[in-house]
């Protein structure tokens, strides 16, 4: 049977937040944590990437969503919004998968869809977490995370053993 | 002058790619999946080095790194992926891999990196 488990979905929230912040900010966009979300324009059209994982007694999706800026600015060269926002939710589960591995769960990631709409919404089962919102300069982005765990689930304690490479370098065999 | 295949299944990060090693002096040639880049590889045989990602639907990288084992299809060959599990860095080595580079992709590292694992 899983069920949701209200502090394992805050801590891989946590993870989750942080690193949307990093990948965001790797490609020259800072990300502000907007605490109050009541200036958001919900009617305004988001770009949305959803990516499933699956793992021994751990399932769930992340959502990734934003305004059409904050996926321009990011994109390395001209490419399609839906390509870049499929691209960065899949880094971004990339780097969850990672630290989740660091704190001794293994998961296996699907392929992200992509979405654009207006009032797009994720609905919560509660007690869950809302989307976490980010203002950038002239956008904003979203994240959120829905998680359902199986009896006995752990996350063990942080690693403080480094990477193989940080984001962005490289390692050799 | 060398030519790399890229294998990504997104179209702006082979770009991306692509002009980073274009910049570099190298030639390409692209698949968006683990068996287009086999197919490219038996089409192609000039080609020196092949760039992979992990996660890409049909085939992933890993599964073709070690299908190009069977297939004697080897090449030098760089992940390059947004994933840092041990186990799949493990796969990747043992299946000939040279390198894995994190994600996101820095066109400088990704440059000297190509570089490194020609030799």
């Amino acid at each position: 049977m899983y069920r949701h488990n209200p502090d394992i979905t805050r801590e891989v929230d946590g993870i989750a937040k942080n690193a949307c912040r990093l990948i965001f900010e790797a490609y020259g966009v800072e990300l502000t944590l907007l605490e109050d979300q009541s200036a958001l324009d919900h009617a305004a059209t988001l770009f949305c990437g959803v990516l499933g994982f699956t793992g021994p007694a751990i399932r769930g999706s992340i959502l990734l969503a934003g305004s059409r800026r904050p996926f321009e600015e990011t994109c390395p060269v001209e490419g399609t919004i839906r390509d870049w926002v499929g691209e960065l939710t899949n880094q971004l589960v990339g780097k969850l998968k990672a630290k989740l591995v660091e704190r001794g769960v293994q998961v296996a990631l699907g392929i992200p869809v992509v979405l654009q709409g207006e009032h797009i919404a994720p609905l919560p089962r509660p007690p869950s977490l809302a989307p976490t919102a980010f203002a950038t300069r002239d956008g904003c982005v979203l994240v959120w995370v829905d998680i359902e765990t199986g009896h006995g689930f752990k996350l063990k304690p942080g690693s403080e053993s480094a990477p193989p490479a940080d984001d962005g370098e490289a390692f050799f065999f | 002058m060398s030519k790399i295949l890229i294998v990504d299944d997104s179209e702006t990060m082979r770009r991306h790619v692509r002009t980073t090693l274009a910049d570099a002096g190298y030639t390409t040639c692209e698949a968006s999946d683990g068996i287009e880049g086999l197919r490219v590889l038996q089409q192609q045989r000039d080609v020196s080095a092949v760039i992979l990602d992990v996660n890409m639907p049909r085939m992933s990288g890993l599964d073709m790194l070690e299908k190009m084992l069977v297939l004697q299809l080897s090449r030098p060959a760089l992940v390059v992926t947004s994933e840092a599990d041990p186990e799949l860095i493990s796969r990747a080595r043992a299946a000939g891999a040279k390198g894995w580079l994190v994600k996101p992709v820095k066109p400088a590292v990704l440059a000297s990196a190509v570089r490194k694992i020609l030799g």
